[in-house]
Formats: C-alpha cells, structure tokens, sequence
C-alpha cells in the first residue's frame, strides 16, 4: 500500500467519524430544543 | 463615468455562462434516466428538450466565448445573476409540457421556487405528478442549495472561482482554495443524502409501511428539499402527509443541518486542528460561536410567541399537540424551510401574536454560508453586538475603551465599516419584505397574509397561508419571483447584473 493510498484511507475513516458525530450532535440539537419547546408549552398553558 | 462593456467582457461572460448550462445539462439526465425506468414517455420527451436547449446553448457560449482574460469580480456577478434567471426559465420546460400548470410563468415560478430553495408551488394536482417531474422539482432544490457555481467549480474550475463562489450569497472560506472548499460542501452533502435517506427510507418502510422503492422516493425527494432548506414535498399535504412524530424529527435534524453554515458543519467534523490554548477543541468553540448563539436565541424568542400565540387562541388544548405542532413550524420557519405539518387553510388563522412569530423567524433566517435564507444569524448578532456596544460608549465615562469584539471561530473586531456593511444587508431585507407585502396589500391581501407570504418568499422559506395560488395576480407573481432571486443572491450579484444592463444603455 502506498503512502498516498494509506493517508486516503484515515482520512475517509476520519471523515466517517466526523460525520456520525455531526449527526448525533444535529438530533442532539433537535431533541434540547423539542424539550425545550414542551417546556415552553407546559408554562404556555398554565400561564392561560 | 460607466464604462460601456466590450466584446471581451460579453465573450468571458458567456464562456462561464456557456459552462454552468452544460452542467445543468449533464443534471438532467438524472430525471431523464428516472422517466425511462419508470416508462414515463411524455416527460421523457421534455427532459430530452429541456437537456438539448441547455446543450446547445452551453455548446454555442463555451464556443463563442472565450476565457483569456480573468474573470474579474463584476463578470462573475453577472454570470451568478443571469444563471439564477436563465436555469429556470429553461428548467421549466419540462413543467410547461406536463399539464400540470395554469401558465408558462407558474411553471418559471415554481422553477425559480425550486432553484432558490424557496418551496412556494403553484403545481396543480401535485399528487399525480409523473414522478420523474416529481424528481426533477426535487433536484431543482439541491442544486440550487449545493449551487449550480459550487458544482461548476467542482468539476471545471476556471481562474475566476472565488468571484463565482461569493456571487452565490457565501462568504465561507474554510479550506486554502475554493475548490476544494466546493468539494468539501458537496462531501458533507453527499454524507447527510446516505444518512437521510437510508434514514427516511427506514422510517417509512417500518413505520408508515410504504414499499421499499416508495419508502426510498419518498426519503430522498425529502432529503432534497430538507437538506436544501427547500419545502418542495412529493404531498400536496407536506410532512402533515406521513402523520409521523418520528418521521418529523429525522426531517427537523436535516433541516437543522441544512441551516448550519459548512464552516460549523467542518469543526463539528473534527477537521479543524485543536484550537491551542489549554488543547481546548474547536468544537467546544463552537458554545462561544456569535452565529450559534444568535440563532438558537431568536429560535427560542420567536417558538415562544408562537407557543403563546397558539394558547392565547386556543388552537391545541393539549401540550403533546401545541409543542410538536409549534416545534415543528417554527423550526421549519427559522432554517428557512418551509415544510408544514399545518396546512395554509389552518395556518391563515392563527392568533397575531403566532403569526408575527413565524414572520420573524422566517425574515431572520438561518445561519450565513448555509442554504437557508432570510437576514441570517450572523447579521442579527452583529446588529445586537453593534447596538450593546454603541449604548455601552454612552453609558461608560468619556475615554472608556469599549470592547468591540465578538468571536466567530476565533476573536474578532466589530469595525464601524462591518457594521454598516450588515445593517445595510439587514435594511435591504427588511426593504424586500415591505415591498412584497405592500403590492400584495394593493391587491387586497389581508395585511398579516400579505407580509407572512411576502416575507416567505424573500425569505426563500415556502410557507404559504394561501395566497400563493395559480389565481394570484400576475405582478404579484411576478413580485414574488423577483423576490425569491433577489434573495437567493442576496442582493449584491443581482445588483452588479442591473449595472451592468445599465452600462450598456448608458456607459461611454
């Protein structure tokens, strides 16, 4: 294997990594602000 | 003075523009190869035409023009202007011959909606739509959210990259050339395609029980228009059709992804070295990110009107049903979306107070370099950090030094010509809704619908309350396609396009 062809491969393994870690802090983000959206909702309707 | 253009800058003009139309042909025959496998012969004939008109005009410019002198920054701007025009007029085609439109200009409008990543539709009978049509609608979306110039730099990148890419409305440089920051725009794009696909796919096969090959039609046409930021949905009904809570938060992490400018989405890949002092890591950076924090503030201002709004009428009694239906429109509203779970019939009578939630969040925007549209959280926060500053230097004793910086991947300073440079930006924007929204008005438009769809399509959001339809006047129409291309461009590239029109009636 060559020198080129090993540095492809860590860095498609590192963007593998990079990417499932993009995605879990994505739905990390999308499940704090569903939390917080029903938190807002709860103080919503006891304030009316 | 103007200067009158030469024949030299028509040649180079029409060399780049010779170029894009021949990608956007080669993009064809991915809807083209679509109507054959499903033996869709009536739209396989206009996708034939539309690929030959792009063809044969790439051919003729790539020809007759020619690329020996730079392209400088007003020739890349006319390029990206008269692209953004040209690509839909010619992309509609296949629209035009499908019996699906009241007119030629509907089928440019939901072109243009398309391209800009708007999502507003004047498609009738949606849920018969030849589904190759269905695709191209879709595909419209990515390469106008991708850029059609990113994919042209990707693949025959010329000495004039750099004006091209900034034409397009972005600003991030996050790799040594511009090439390959193109590239690793569409490596990101092409990993969120698997992930969101495979993702919906799954969800609608097991879930919602579709078959496998509709499950996948339907994963990818909403990954397009997610991703993109777009609203385009194979449904006449949008999301609101797959009646599904966990279909809707697969949509909303796309849509957040979508939102997220690349320069995020490059640290949070961890590509970013460790940013020095302490081995703290850039992604933790990203907690102290101006843009980050903007747009999650104004996400939860504008959520609460909208929740509070929806109480105060009494739309849901239920908190299950407020927080999701609530949750999701915003979020659709802010990255610039436009997907619904509500329909316009139901949303045209929502409270004052939730309305100008969603107006907000849809003129606010996502974040900078990303493919949503609207102000953009980098402006807002810029805005604020201007005002704290000015109202700090009044406030603090004469001769106090105020702290002008504000971080953004590292510390910068807030200079007094950025801060025009945005509040001018925000101004024009702010300008576009107005406009949109008085000539609806004129029509006799509600004034709430009239700003809510106006700010929709400047905002290149897609949300309707109804007044989008094929019946809608033909100069608010036409109000509303300007709007979408001015907004898309963000301004400057359509500019530099009507100087230049200018200089050739009036330059010497």
């Amino acid at each position: 294997m060559t020198g080129r062809s090993q540095n492809a491969g860590a860095r498609f393994r590192r963007d593998v990594v990079g990417a499932i870690l993009s995605f879990a802090v994505e739905a990390s983000v999308v499940l704090a602000l569903a939390f917080i959206a029903i938190v807002i909702a709860v103080v919503a309707l006891w304030v009316a | 003075m103007l200067i009158r253009p030469a024949g030299s800058d028509f040649r180079i003009i029409g060399f780049y523009l010779g170029r894009v139309f021949l990608v956007v042909a080669a993009s064809g025959l991915l809807p083209l190869a679509w109507s054959v496998a499903g033996r869709e012969w009536g739209p396989f004939s206009s996708f034939l035409l539309m690929i030959g008109v792009f063809g044969a005009l790439g051919a003729t410019m790539t020809v007759v023009g020619s690329d020996d002198q730079r392209l400088d920054w007003g020739h890349g701007m006319v390029v990206v202007a008269v692209t953004w025009l040209v690509v839909p007029l010619i992309g509609a085609i296949p629209f035009m011959l499908s019996g699906h439109f009241a007119s030629p200009l509907d089928a440019y409008f939901d072109a243009m909606s398309g391209l800009s990543t708007t999502g507003l539709a004047l498609v009738q009978d949606l849920d018969h739509l030849a589904p190759s049509l269905n695709f191209w609608r879709h595909l419209l979306h990515f390469l106008g959210g991708q850029g059609i110039i990113i994919a042209v730099l990707v693949l025959i990148a010329g000495g004039g990259a750099m004006t091209l890419y900034y034409g397009e409305g972005r600003d991030d440089h996050i790799l040594p050339s511009v090439q390959s920051t193109a590239r690793y725009i569409w490596t990101v794009a092409v990993a969120h395609l698997v992930f969101g696909v495979l993702a919906l796919g799954i969800v609608a096969y097991f879930v919602l029980g579709f078959g496998w090959t509709r499950s996948l039609f339907h994963g990818l046409m909403i990954f397009f228009a997610g991703f993109d930021t777009g609203g385009f949905a194979p449904q006449s009904t949008s999301i609101g059709y797959y009646h599904s809570a966990v279909f809707e938060f697969i949509v909303s992490i796309l849509m957040v992804a979508g939102a997220m400018s690349f320069a995020v989405h490059y640290t949070l890949w961890g590509r970013s070295r460790p940013a020095g002092r302490g081995g703290e890591r850039r992604r933790l950076l990203l907690l102290k990110n101006l843009e980050a924090r903007t747009i999650i503030g104004t996400f939860l201002l504008t959520l609460t009107l909208v929740l509070f709004g929806l109480v105060v009428m009494n739309a849901y009694g239920e908190i299950t049903g407020l927080s999701r239906q609530g949750f999701f429109q915003v979020l659709s509203a802010h990255t610039g979306t436009g997907f619904a779970t509500v329909p316009p019939t139901e949303m045209v009578r929502w409270s004052g107070l939730a309305f100008a939630g969603m107006a907000i969040a849809m003129g606010l925007g996502g974040m900078a370099s990303s493919t949503a549209g609207g102000i953009k959280a980098m402006r807002v926060g810029l805005t604020a950090t201007s005002m704290r500053q000015e109202i700090q230097s009044v406030l603090l004793p004469h001769g106090a030094i105020v702290d002008r910086s504000y971080h953004q991947f590292r510390t910068k300073e807030l200079t007094p010509a950025l801060a025009r440079t945005v509040l001018m930006m925000s101004l024009l924007y702010v300008t576009l809704y107005i406009v949109g929204a008085v000539i609806g008005l004129a029509y006799g438009i509600p004034l709430q619908a009239a700003l809510f769809e106006s700010v929709s399509a400047g905002a290149n959001v897609g949300l309707s309350v109804g007044v989008t339809d094929s019946s809608m006047p033909v100069l608010l129409e036409i109000t509303y396609i300007i709007q979408m291309w001015l907004g898309r461009l963000e301004f400057v590239a359509a500019f530099a396009f009507i100087g230049f029109l200018y200089s050739i009636v009036r330059g010497k």
